[in-house]
C-alpha cells in the first residue's frame, strides 16, 4: 500500500531556520489520495487495528492517545504556545492558514554576531568547542577513554592497510590484489539520488548515466583507465563483470582518462536486476554493487557501512554462457527507458 | 534577429538544458512549429562531451549544441517542398511539420547533424528555438534550455544587444560557411600541462620557470605549489617546452597538440 504524498493530505507544517521568516502553516489537501494511497497516520492506525485483533490490546489507544489528526495538529499549535504568540485562536489560524513569526527584535545586533568558528579563533578559552577539551582534537579524548584498544578506529585517525586478523582486507596493498587487483570506488551517483530516478529515460540517455550494451540493455557504467581496459581486452561499451568472492555485478565499460589506473569506478544505487541470487552464484545485471561490498561494519565499534571502496576484478562478460545458464532471468520483460519492470516482480497486481 | 550565445567556460555539464528541452518538447505538440519529440533518441539541444588530456592532467568540456539556425541554412535549400523549411522574421529556422513529407533530404544536407527523424510521425524534427514560447504574450520569452541554465552559460537574445560578446565569440565549423546563429565563447582549445618534480629531493619543484614556444607564440608560467604548470588555449601544432630552475634546465621538444597533452610527472635532474 503506497503512502500518500503531502499533496494528498491535510496537515500542519512549519518552516524553520529561516531567521526572521519562520512560519507555521496549514497545508491544504490539494488532491484526493491516488488509488489506494493512505497517509502514514492511517496506515499505522490500520496496522494497529489488525494487531489488536491478533491480541495486542490497547494498541490503537496507545497510538492515537484518543486524538484525531486535527486534534494532534492543534496539540502542536498549543504546545508551542502559538495562540499567545500569534494572537490567533486555533480556529482563526485554520482560517488564516499562515502565521509568520515576527523578526528578531535584536536583528541588527545579530548582524554583528561572529560567524562560524571566528570566536574560537580569536579566544579559544572564552569560546571553547564542544569537544571534551574544548579544543580541536587530533587525538580524540572520547575515543581514547571509551575505545582505547580499537585499532581500526584509533583515537588518532590514520591510514590502515588491514589484512588477516583485521575486520577488513580491501586495500591495494593487500595479498588479495593477486586475485582482485582493482579498487572499486563507488560514490553517490551523479544522475540520480541513490536508487531514486534510476528509472528516468531522459537521464539514462546521458553518456555517463548508462552504457547501452550490444544487447540493448542499459548497463551501469564501470569506469576503467585505458591501460587497465587494454590488459583485459576490454573496449569502451563492452558488457563487463565486476566481481570478487562475494559476487558479480555487470556493467558497461566506460574507458576513459577520467579515472586512475588501478581503479574501477561504478556509482552505487543502480537498481538490482538479479540473474542469480545463490546459492552457488550471486550475479546482478543491474549493477547494484552494494551486493559485493564488505558485509562487516567499519570496525567492531563503528557501525558504518563499507561500500565506497573494496577490491574487485573486472573482465569481459561471456553473455552467451550466462544466457544459456540462466534463461529465465533473460526471459523477463525489459524497458531500456526505466530498467526494471514492476510486473516482473510483483504478483497479484489488480487490473485497472 | 535572435542569436544563441553559449559560454563553454561557464558550463559545468549539469545537462539541465538537454533535459529541459525534452520536458518542453517530448509529448507536447507545439504546432505550427513542432510535433512532439519522441521520449528518447532525439536531442534537439544536445550536450557534447569532450574528455581532454590524459591522467593526471584531464579536463572535461561540455559544448551545448542546439540547431544552428544558419543564415545560409542548407536544409532550407535541400527541402523538396515549397516552404517546407522556412526562416522566421527573427531568424529561427523551422521545419513545417504540416508540409514535411519525411524525405530526409534536410537530414542529409545538415553538416552539423542537428536534424532527427521521427519514424512514427514520418517527420524530420529539430530545435525550433522554442518559437512557441517566443510568440507568447506573457511569461518568459526565451528557449527552455536557456531558462534552465543555472550558471547562465546559455544566453539568447537580439543580435544587436549581444554584439559586444558576439565580437569575441566563435562559431562551430566556420569551414562550413553557413553563417550560423549560435555563437560560442571559450570553446576548448588545446592544452599542455604537467607536474615538475625532483627525484633527488623526492618533492615537487615550486616556482620553476616554464617557457612554451610554438606556432609563433611564446608563453611563460612558473610552477605552482603543487609543481604544476598548465598552458591552455593553445593552437593545434607543435610546441617546445623549456623548464628552468636554479641553473637546471630541461627541454621537451616536438610536443604535438593534435590532442590535449598531459605530460604527467616530469623529473628535473639536480
Amino acid at each position: 500500500m503506497p503512502v500518500s504524498t503531502r499533496f494528498e493530505e491535510y496537515d500542519i507544517c512549519a518552516a524553520q531556520g529561516c531567521e526572521g521568516l519562520n512560519s507555521v502553516f496549514i497545508a491544504e489537501q490539494a488532491i484526493k489520495p491516488v488509488d489506494e494511497a493512505k497517509t502514514s497516520w492511517d496506515i499505522s492506525l490500520e496496522i494497529a487495528n489488525k494487531l489488536e485483533k491478533l491480541g495486542c490490546t490497547g494498541l490503537v489507544e496507545k497510538y492515537t492517545q484518543g486524538k484525531s489528526v486535527e486534534e494532534w495538529m492543534k496539540y502542536g499549535w498549543d504546545t508551542q504556545e502559538l495562540s499567545e504568540k500569534s494572537g490567533m485562536t486555533w480556529e482563526q489560524f485554520k482560517k488564516a492558514g499562515l502565521y509568520t513569526t515576527p523578526w528578531d527584535p535584536d536583528w541588527e545586533q545579530r548582524l554583528q554576531d561572529k560567524p562560524g568558528a571566528r570566536g574560537f579563533y580569536e579566544d579559544l578559552k572564552a569560546n571553547p568547542l564542544q569537544t571534551p577539551t574544548g579544543l580541536l582534537e587530533y587525538e580524540s579524548t572520547f575515543l581514547k577513554e571509551h575505545f582505547p584498544d580499537d585499532r581500526e578506529r584509533p583515537p588518532v585517525p590514520h591510514y590502515i592497510v588491514g589484512g588477516d586478523g583485521w575486520t577488513h582486507d580491501e586495500s591495494l596493498e593487500s595479498e588479495r590484489t593477486k586475485k582482485y587487483p582493482l579498487l572499486c570506488e563507488s560514490n553517490h551517483p551523479r544522475w540520480r539520488f541513490h536508487a531514486e530516478m534510476d528509472d528516468c529515460s531522459w537521464l539514462r540517455e546521458i553518456p555517463t548515466c548508462k552504457v547501452k550494451g550490444v544487447d540493448g540493455y542499459m548497463y551501469e557504467p564501470i569506469w576503467l583507465h585505458p591501460t587497465e581496459a587494454a590488459k583485459r581486452g576490454i573496449v569502451n561499451g563492452d558488457i563487463v563483470s565486476m566481481y570478487n568472492e562475494r559476487g558479480v555485478v555487470l556493467g558497461g565499460a566506460y574507458v576513459t582518462e577520467r579515472i586512475r589506473p588501478g581503479v574501477a569506478y561504478q556509482s552505487h544505487g543502480a537498481r538490482m536486476d538479479p540473474i542469480s541470487m545463490g546459492p552457488d552464484e550471486y550475479i546482478d545485471r543491474g549493477g547494484a554493487n552494494n551486493l559485493i561490498c564488505p558485509a562487516r561494519t567499519v570496525s567492531q565499534n563503528a557501525a558504518g557501512m563499507v561500500c565506497s571502496g573494496f577490491l574487485v576484478e573486472v573482465e569481459k562478460t561471456d553473455m552467451q554462457a550466462l544466457r544459456a545458464k540462466y534463461p529465465e532471468a533473460f526471459a523477463r520483460d525489459y524497458d531500456p527507458g526505466c530498467g526494471l519492470i514492476f510486473e516482473n516482480w510483483v504478483e497479484g497486481i489488480m487490473e485497472k | 534577429m535572435k542569436v544563441f550565445l553559449i559560454d563553454v567556460a561557464l558550463c559545468m555539464g549539469c545537462y539541465a538544458c538537454q533535459i529541459a528541452c525534452k520536458d518542453e518538447h517530448c509529448g507536447n505538440d507545439w504546432m505550427p512549429y513542432a510535433k512532439p519529440q519522441p521520449d528518447t533518441g532525439q536531442f534537439w539541444g544536445k550536450i557534447n562531451e569532450y574528455v581532454r588530456g590524459n591522467i593526471p592532467q584531464v579536463k572535461m568540456s561540455y559544448v551545448f549544441e542546439p540547431c544552428h539556425h544558419c543564415d545560409d541554412a542548407p536544409c532550407i535549400l535541400a527541402c523538396l517542398v515549397e516552404g517546407g523549411i522556412y526562416r522566421r522574421h527573427d531568424g529561427l529556422v523551422i521545419i513545417d511539420p504540416k508540409k514535411c513529407t519525411g524525405c530526409k533530404s534536410c537530414i542529409d544536407a545538415c553538416p552539423y547533424g542537428r536534424i532527427y527523424f521521427n519514424e512514427e510521425l514520418n517527420l524530420a524534427q529539430k530545435c525550433t528555438g522554442c518559437a512557441h514560447l517566443l510568440d507568447r504574450e506573457w511569461g518568459f520569452k526565451e528557449p527552455r534550455c536557456v531558462d534552465a541554465c543555472a550558471p547562465e552559460a546559455l544566453k539568447f537574445g537580439e543580435e544587436s544587444e549581444l554584439s559586444d560578446l558576439i565580437s569575441q565569440a566563435e562559431i562551430l565549423h566556420p569551414e562550413y560557411g553557413l553563417s550560423p546563429r549560435v555563437y560560442y565563447l571559450n570553446l576548448p582549445k588545446k592544452f599542455i600541462a604537467g607536474t615538475v618534480y625532483s627525484p633527488v629531493d623526492d618533492e615537487v619543484v615550486i616556482g620553476a620557470t616554464c617557457t612554451l614556444t610554438g606556432e609563433g607564440d611564446t608563453f611563460t608560467q612558473t610552477t605552482n605549489d603543487w609543481g604544476d604548470f598548465w598552458f591552455d588555449g593553445l593552437k593545434v601544432g607543435t610546441y617546445s617546452l623549456k623548464i628552468e630552475t636554479g641553473g637546471k634546465t630541461k627541454t621537451i621538444s616536438n610536443i604535438s597538440t593534435e590532442k590535449d597533452v598531459g605530460l604527467g610527472d616530469i623529473a628535473l635532474d639536480y
